[in-house]
């Protein structure tokens, strides 16, 4: 027994002693007496399977008739004129006859056919699963959208509707309560401080020359005593 | 004469000579013809079977060796041709049967005892049953490794599996017939 043999017995006696004991025991398959000596004169029927270009001793297998490379066209136009014979031999009696028979019946046939495809009922049950699943998915899709649509277009008019509710005096009480929170530093984000809100007024007042001038353009001298 | 002793290489080149071809190929069937034997007949269990796969065997072999390109070894390549024969030959079967040959209830134990070259008891049978109801490869690498004795890299040739695989195949397969013995 081989070193390695012995170490895997060893490890099976740990591992699987059962097995390992089974092992030990004699092979019980047995075979014909002289078996492989037959086998080996079996040898000739294995090589007929494909033939050996040569024979052990040398000699080869292949034999040509006499004369063979003599008058090779007779032989081939012999041959054709077999071939043909043999192929028109071949068909079967009385072919041509009931040909166009054959024919016409066939064509009757496809003419049936092609009523039948054309008067095969509109609806047609779609049997292919993947279309079937697609067409589901599409569906599916859409009812989500517009949901989806819907419900924000509800939520939007649900927002206007509650402003509307809301009256003048609640919303500047609102704001003033805000304004109360709101520090320097977040008005100013909103305000420029270099930009008044006030229109500057002190840059449209008129200068009493001015006024003057006005008043005095139109008025005449009698006027002008009785005010004095 | 050719001598079975001569190395594969040299058988081979005495094959491919074409004058010694069929002298060369006796002579590959001298040398391995038992080993291959052992094999088919741990897979297929009866004589008749491992006889007829043998010579299916050697008949490709005849007809291939021409176009054996010697990059891996010699008898690598006949036990993977054998084993593929030999699992044609199972499928076969299953089909002619319509059911497993290997784990139908009690068909390969009756088999056995109905085999005139089975010399083995009960216990015997429990074996071979135990084996049969492996997967089919755990039953190859079971059988190539422990009975054929090859290697893991000679396996992995054979099977195109990993040595890794393979080890991991043998412990799995030794495992599930431990089960099978302790559970009958």
């Amino acid at each position: 027994m081989t070193t390695d043999k012995k170490k895997r017995n060893e490890e099976l006696k740990r591992t699987a002693p059962r097995l390992a004991a089974l092992l030990q025991r004699q092979n019980p398959f047995r075979i014909p007496d002289g078996y492989f000596e037959e086998n080996l004169k079996k040898l000739p029927l294995l090589t007929a399977e494909s033939p050996t270009p040569d024979f052990a001793d040398g000699r080869k297998p292949f034999r040509l008739p006499e004369d063979y490379f003599e008058n090779p066209d007779e032989r081939i136009l012999s041959r054709i004129k077999d071939s043909e014979e043999s192929r028109e031999s071949a068909l079967p009696e009385g072919y041509f006859e009931s040909l166009p028979h054959k024919i016409i019946n066939r064509i009757h046939e496809e003419e049936k056919a092609v009523e039948v495809r054309k008067g095969a009922g509109r609806i047609r049950m779609i049997r292919s699963r993947t279309i079937r699943a697609l067409a589901a998915a599409a569906v599916l899709a859409g009812l989500v959208l517009s949901y989806g649509i819907l419900t924000r277009q509800s939520s939007e008019e649900k927002v206007i509707a509650g402003l509307n509710s809301v009256s003048t005096a609640e919303l500047e009480s609102y704001l003033t309560d805000q304004l109360d929170h709101l520090n320097e530093e977040e008005l100013n984000t909103v305000i420029d401080p270099d930009e008044s809100l006030m229109p500057d007024y002190e840059k449209e007042l008129i200068n009493e020359d001015e006024l003057q001038d006005f008043i005095l353009e139109d008025m005449d001298i009698t006027t002008i005593e009785d005010i004095l | 004469m050719i001598s079975e002793k001569w190395p594969d290489e040299k058988l081979i080149r005495l094959f491919k000579a074409g004058a010694t071809r069929e002298a060369a190929f006796a002579a590959i069937i001298r040398k391995y013809q038992e080993r291959l034997y052992w094999h088919l007949r741990r897979m297929l269990y009866i004589h008749e079977d491992a006889d007829d796969v043998l010579q299916n065997t050697f008949i490709k072999v005849w007809k291939n060796l021409d176009n054996f390109r010697e990059d891996a070894r010699l008898y690598t390549w006949l036990y993977r041709i054998a084993t593929n024969e030999a699992l044609t030959h199972i499928k076969k079967e299953k089909k002619h049967l319509n059911g497993s040959i290997d784990n139908e209830e009690l068909g390969l134990a009756n088999r056995l005892r109905a085999d005139e070259y089975f010399d083995g008891d009960e216990a015997a049978i429990k074996l071979q049953e135990a084996i049969a109801q492996l997967p089919e490869k755990q039953k190859l690498v079971f059988n190539m490794r422990y009975f054929q004795e090859l290697k893991y890299d000679e396996l992995s040739e054979i099977l195109e599996t990993s040595v890794g695989a393979l080890k991991a195949s043998y412990h799995h397969a030794v495992k599930k017939i431990e089960q099978y013995l302790k559970n009958t």
